[in-house]
């Protein structure tokens, strides 16, 4: 599975949404659950997904899909 | 000047009737003069202190957008918010801190010699001081222009339908408001008006009628029996929702008469099925601003090493306790702020447990039924949140927390007959009310086709403009609710 | 608005025998003797007695205490003539500033009612006051509405005791309320005021002095009777009662013509609060109150040593 596509997994699951509701360009402007506090069980899920640790430049810069995936690919990845 | 007095009642018609008689062009120097005057006639002393934040915010903004070096900018920024926060600080919180400060050093067996200041609360200089630190800020974040006109800003920062009380307004969202011609349209000024009238509706008929019950309970509640203290902070949860979201409305609605949007501040926050979403419905203005200016510059403090996730908690309870002092310079509001930020904190970090236990009842499957829980489970951590809100002292809230809860067991439909320092008539009217405001609520929020059908017809929009009418004159409670029949039955 | 303020009957008439009192009050012939207070008057003399007693017209103004004193008295100074006697029989709450009414000026939506009775009673409020109680209107129309949503809800509910007493009818030509008599309350006697919470009202007996000055000019005389008070309550509020006493004897003396000691009664005597006598027991009061106004009248008379 890409990085994407794992991405879009935890975003569904995390939210309660179907995985089709997620789309490769969801984001918090889309996402209606994917406030404040959505952002946050998200990033803690993320990190438990792949393994890393975020920094808060990190939390502030993965408001969509795209740039989840951006940011977790310049990190070295298990 | 308040909303709900004589001089208001003269003083809107004459600024309403002549703002729409000017040339756009002289409207900002009436609208200016009459805030002035609408601020004067609280206590006329006190609007230096409201012109002199003016200047110094005026200047402090033309100096940030213009200075090039951004310790430059940083230095101009800090100059403005440190004479606002200064400014609110003398005025509210020297007494309390200073009492504070004097609580420990005795404890220590020092001597204290620092008395209290003797000052007058300035009226609205909480929201003021906001709203004016907000536009620096957004100065300095590059998000607003400084406003070179004088009067204009002027205008902004007093702006009389939102300066006592709020919505507490941003300069991107209001200052160009300012600078449109704003069209005679009398549908709008009739949403205005009605919108005001169902605002003083929730002052005067309920939040008015329930005051001197839970005055009374609040006022010495270790007089009181445990019932009491439960259902004046039930009342108190209505009180102060109809005080304050009337008020806003009141506030809304006045601008819109004249053409200006304010902010929506209330969104039917009795039916959130969360603490989050409660904050979300719940004096918005104030939580957007606490969220832009004090939570999300927290979470990316960058001083403060250590992991994202209890970042944001800290983060979360600051703000909050924040949020709390702002309310007022007491203990009593620094825990009630505590308590939210706890109850945000404790929704975060169980919900795993949560949705376990929903599971484990068969809830999930029970969707409604589950809505309906989250609902009432809010409004109760809510209500035993106000118990501090409203409490003089934090010996008096626990005590009401205490006795409140422990005598759940005997409450009762009679209940209510043994406090007879407040009529019959009094506490049915005041039920009344409450489920007019909730039903209307309950309308709003789910948005139903039938009544939105209903309300194009122009017969149905008359008849609740009268009704609300009648319901202000005949049940506004104005007369202090103590009159019974004696010899005269009227 | 206006239909309910004016055109819908009112909860009771007790207001309307104003109408009547000032009736007898501008008809009586001969120098007439006039009761002024409150309902303590209304529940608590039996004029004819007096009358037979004293040999001169009687005329019991008393209704309600909540109207003021000011309203109280000037309801009476107009219709006095010389030779004529004004005995004051005030309850002891209208000595004191407390928070029930203000005690000269009175309730502004009991004094709106009893304009709206009786319009011509306009003249008897000064002119500060008269716009005054045109703003009661307002508070009465809620009062009204609310009793009328009440009486709607409990249609057909027996009507209380209290409404088939204190109305029009049960009042006698003297201005006596006669229906409470051999009518027995059937809860225990209201409380009362605890008179020691409240400061003495400095105004009262300026007002009282101003008013027996102005009627010496017209040569009438006034005098004041304390009012009747249960045992128990008068032992409890002794001290206050004995404070309002040497006040009015220090600023306006030789008013008073009794103590108050003379009028305590049983709490048997009392309907249903401790204002109010019995049908039987006003007998008793009133004989109280023949002697003390002979003895002052025959006092008055006799030339100064």
């Amino acid at each position: 599975m890409s990085i994407e596509e794992r991405v879009r997994n935890v975003i569904a699951q995390v939210f309660s949404l179907d995985k089709a509701e997620v789309s490769p360009t969801a984001s918090q402007e889309t996402l209606e659950k994917w406030d404040s506090f959505g952002h946050m069980n998200l990033c803690v899920a993320i990190e438990e997904e792949f393994r890393v640790r975020l920094d808060d430049t990190q939390i502030v810069e993965m408001t969509s899909v795209p740039k989840v995936v951006q940011v977790l690919s310049g990190l070295a990845l298990k | 000047m308040a909303f709900n007095s004589f001089h208001f009642l003269v003083y809107f018609p004459i600024v309403l009737g002549c703002y729409h008689a000017l040339p756009h062009r002289f409207r900002w120097m009436l609208l200016l003069a009459a805030s002035l005057y609408f601020y004067m006639a609280w206590r006329a002393a006190y609007v230096v202190l409201l012109l002199g934040a003016i200047l110094v915010s005026y200047l402090a903004g033309i100096w940030i957008e213009e200075a090039e070096a951004p310790a430059l900018k940083r230095r101009h920024l800090a100059f403005g918010l440190t004479v606002l926060l200064g400014n609110l600080f003398v005025f509210k919180y020297f007494n309390f801190f200073n009492d504070s400060v004097r609580a420990v050093v005795e404890l220590m067996g020092l001597h204290y010699g620092l008395g209290a200041l003797k000052l007058l609360l300035p009226i609205g200089i909480s929201f003021y001081t906001f709203q004016k630190a907000s536009y620096l800020i957004d100065i300095y974040r590059g998000k607003q222009k400084a406003e070179r006109h004088l009067g204009i800003f002027a205008l902004y920062s007093s702006f009389f339908p939102q300066l006592v009380a709020g919505p507490i307004e941003r300069g991107p969202h209001l200052l160009p408001q300012f600078r449109e011609e704003h069209r005679f349209d009398y549908a709008q000024v009739a949403s205005g008006l009605r919108l005001m009238a169902w605002g003083f509706f929730k002052k005067t008929v309920v939040a008015d009628r329930l005051a001197p019950f839970v005055n009374n309970v609040y006022s010495n509640p270790t007089e009181q029996v445990g019932t009491s203290l439960l259902l004046a902070t039930l009342f108190f949860a209505f009180q102060v929702y109809c005080d304050f979201s009337g008020y806003s409305d009141i506030a809304v609605g006045c601008a819109r008469t004249i053409g200006f949007r304010l902010v929506d501040n209330f969104r039917q926050p009795y039916f959130s099925s969360s603490i989050q979403e409660f904050w979300k419905r719940w004096h918005i203005s104030l939580s957007s601003w606490l969220t832009d200016y004090v939570y999300t510059p927290f979470t990316r403090a960058r001083w403060l090493k250590m992991h994202w996730y209890p970042k944001l908690l800290l983060s979360l309870l600051l703000t909050f306790l924040v949020s709390g002092l702002w309310h007022g310079a007491n203990w009593t509001f620094v825990v009630w702020g505590a308590l939210h930020g706890s109850y945000l904190i404790g929704a975060l970090l169980l919900q795993k447990q949560r949705l376990r236990a929903v599971k484990a009842l068969g809830l999930d499957r029970q969707p409604r039924l589950l809505k309906w829980i989250n609902i009432a489970s809010t409004f109760a951590l809510v209500c035993i949140a106000y118990i501090f809100f409203r409490a003089n002292t934090l010996s008096d809230a626990f005590y009401v927390l205490a006795h409140g809860f422990a005598s759940i067991p005997q409450l009762r439909f009679g209940s209510i007959s043994q406090f007879d320092h407040y009529a019959h008539n009094e506490f049915v009217l005041a039920c009344l009310g409450i489920g007019v405001v909730m039903l209307n609520d309950y309308v709003t929020l789910n948005d139903f086709k039938l009544v939105k059908d209903l309300w194009q017809k122009p017969w149905v929009r008359r008849s609740f403009d009268f009704a609300i009418t009648a319901g202000i004159a005949l049940f506004g409670a104005f007369y202090g609710g103590k009159q019974t029949f004696i010899y005269f039955e009227f | 608005m206006a239909v309910i303020l004016f055109v819908v009957p009112d909860g009771n008439d007790y207001a309307k025998v104003t109408i009547d009192k000032h009736e007898r009050l501008n008809s009586a012939q001969g120098s007439k003797v006039v009761f002024v207070g409150g309902s303590n008057l209304a529940y608590g003399l039996d004029s004819p007695s007096v009358e037979q007693a004293l040999g001169r017209p009687v005329v019991n103004m008393g209704m309600n205490a909540y109207l003021g004193a000011r309203f109280l008295l000037e309801e009476v100074a107009g219709a006095l003539k010389a030779g004529d006697t004004v005995v004051l029989s005030f309850e002891n709450e209208m000595f004191r500033v407390q928070s029930e009414f203000d005690a000269v000026d009175g309730r502004n939506t009991d004094i709106f009612m009893m304009v709206k009775t009786r319009p011509a009673s306009w003249r008897f409020l000064p002119s500060g006051s008269q716009r005054q109680v045109l703003t009661a209107a307002p508070e009465v129309l809620q009062l009204k509405t609310l009793r009328i949503l009440g009486d709607l809800a409990h249609w057909g509910r027996e009507p209380k005791l209290l409404d088939r007493i204190e109305m029009r009818e049960g009042f006698n030509a003297h201005g006596d309320l006669v229906s409470h008599v051999g009518v027995a309350w059937p809860e225990p006697l209201d409380a009362g005021t605890n008179l020691a919470a409240y400061p003495l009202d400095p105004r009262i007996p300026v007002l009282l002095r101003e008013f027996r000055t102005r009627l010496a000019t017209q040569q009438v005389q006034v005098f004041l009777l304390p009012p009747p008070l249960p045992r128990g309550y008068y032992k409890a509020q002794q001290t206050a009662v004995e404070a309002t006493k040497r006040e009015l004897d220090r600023s306006v003396p030789g008013l008073r013509i009794a103590e108050p000691e003379r009028y305590v009664f049983a709490e048997s005597c009392f309907f249903d609060d401790i204002h109010h006598l019995t049908g039987e027991c006003r007998i008793e009061r009133t004989q109280l109150v023949i002697e003390d106004l002979r003895a002052a009248l025959s006092a008055a008379t006799r030339p100064p040593p």
